[in-house]
């Protein structure tokens, strides 16, 4: 290939990307070859996404969406015509700056602490003996929509992943709709749903689990010495919208 | 109320009685009654929980926290001002999908002179359903699919290559740093670093 040794825009891009700093336009008569620039972000950005949103940015993100629900109507179409930078930018810059987060919980009448953290503060629940179901409440928790409450139909388990856990719906015996960690409380491999037998199995050692989260026994009628706890309970609840929502850690 | 009514379970009284749970007429008796403001923290919360898997989906593709807060913003934004969605199951849908074109825009922005395609990075190899429009996007499997081609593309590249973007993004080395420790000239760092980058985006096969 022809192309020159030195691209003076994407080594300043990727000067900008190993220092974490805002890329910008790349200067003219640079060669421009945008998939070598996304190949650099990419790499920075396997180094970045492990180290996890910013302090904030979910309270920022409240403040936000409380503020534009609270608008009386939705504009009709995309908010920000061309390139996206025209209308945005003005809230672009509030949002960066941090201003007018508490005047846009004010108006919105949502509580910004509130939609960050919605759920009471619970002391976590003491491992008993293994009878015992236990409910996951984590200490800032959030609900979260999983399924359709119409899906969640007796004899089915709907798999869920919701923020930090991993589930399955399921109709207990009466009725009501229960929500399960699928993780098996022996190893911690996922379990899975056997419809013929209305049992969950964890497919690494064979445990296997009622439908309502009770250990149910080993592989080929083994019991786990002293057996094992139950698939632990997640709080969980149906919004007048019929979406089962239930209570999660991010 | 439709489908209330008509369980996917069967007909027979016991679903029935189990389909009364999602009834909208028969709210939950856990929740207390729920008029609008409720129905409006409710969406609001759906958006809220995604705040953080979007941030993150963002700033793997653009490597820069400063632009991935902006994206983020420009995300929301754009769903809230558009928004057609009460639903708050399809709200992470929807905020992916809008990400996407986000990130196409970004970078379409930033080499004006040459847009690129949606998820030059994203895409499977074959053009899989997630490369079409109107789908909603699956995050997970986008992030899969870009581990899978970022690793495919280190491996595949000479080790003196795979060196230097190691040192330089993976690890935020900076040039000397990166000199010292593969012991070459700061000038040969920069010229390697750009050869490493172009032969990386050239890998046809790897990259479509």
């Amino acid at each position: 290939m022809n192309e020159p040794e030195t691209d003076q825009g994407l080594e300043a891009a990727a000067e900008r990307l190993v220092k974490g700093q805002r890329a910008h336009p790349a200067p003219p008569g640079a060669a421009g070859d945008p998939r070598a620039h996304q190949v650099a972000a990419a790499l920075a950005g396997q180094r970045r996404g492990r180290e996890g949103a910013p302090a904030g940015l979910q309270r920022r993100v409240a403040s936000l969406v409380s503020r534009e629900l609270a608008q009386p109507s939705p504009v009709a179409g995309p908010a920000a015509p061309g390139h996206g930078s025209g209308g945005a930018g003005l809230t672009r810059r509030q949002w960066l700056t941090g201003t007018g987060a508490a005047l846009a919980a004010g108006v919105a009448g949502i509580a910004v602490g509130e939609l960050a953290a919605r759920a009471p503060a619970r002391t976590p629940p003491t491992t008993g003996g293994h009878r015992r179901e236990s409910t996951l409440v984590p200490s800032e928790g959030i609900w979260r929509p999983v399924a359709a409450a119409e899906r969640v139909v007796a004899g089915a388990a709907i798999p869920f992943v919701a923020g930090a856990v991993t589930g399955m719906l399921v109709r207990d015996p009466s009725g009501r709709i229960l929500a399960l960690s699928a993780i098996c409380t022996h190893l911690g491999c996922r379990v899975r749903w056997v419809p013929a037998s209305r049992q969950f199995l964890c497919p690494c050692h064979g445990a296997s689990f009622t439908a309502t989260g009770t250990f149910a026994g080993g592989p080929w009628g083994t019991a786990y010495p002293g057996g094992l706890p139950p698939l632990p309970r997640l709080r969980s609840r149906v919004t007048p919208d019929g979406m089962v929502e239930v209570l999660t850690a991010d | 109320m439709a489908s209330a009514s008509d369980p996917p379970g069967g007909p027979d009284g016991r679903d029935r009685d189990q389909a009364r749970v999602v009834d909208r007429s028969v709210p939950d008796p856990r929740l207390p009654a729920v008029g609008a403001a409720d129905r409006r923290r409710i969406l609001a919360a759906a958006y809220v929980a995604e705040a953080d898997a979007v941030y993150t989906f963002i700033v793997r593709r653009v490597g820069s926290v400063a632009d991935a807060e902006d994206l983020t913003a420009d995300t929301f934004l754009r769903a809230l001002r558009g928004r057609s969605i009460l639903d708050p199951s399809r709200v992470r849908g929807l905020l992916f999908t809008i990400a996407r074109a986000v990130l196409a825009e970004h970078w379409a922005r930033l080499y004006s002179e040459a847009p690129t395609p949606v998820g030059t990075l994203d895409q499977a190899p074959d053009g899989g359903p997630e490369g079409l429009p109107g789908s909603d996007a699956d995050p997970d499997r986008l992030d899969r699919a870009l581990d899978r081609r970022v690793t495919a593309v280190l491996a595949s590249l000479p080790d003196n290559y795979r060196r230097v973007l190691e040192l330089r993004f993976l690890e935020g080395c900076s040039v000397r740093e990166t000199a010292k420790q593969m012991g070459l000239r700061p000038g040969n760092v920069r010229v390697l670093q750009m050869r490493a980058l172009r032969r990386a985006a050239g890998l046809g096969s790897v990259l479509p």
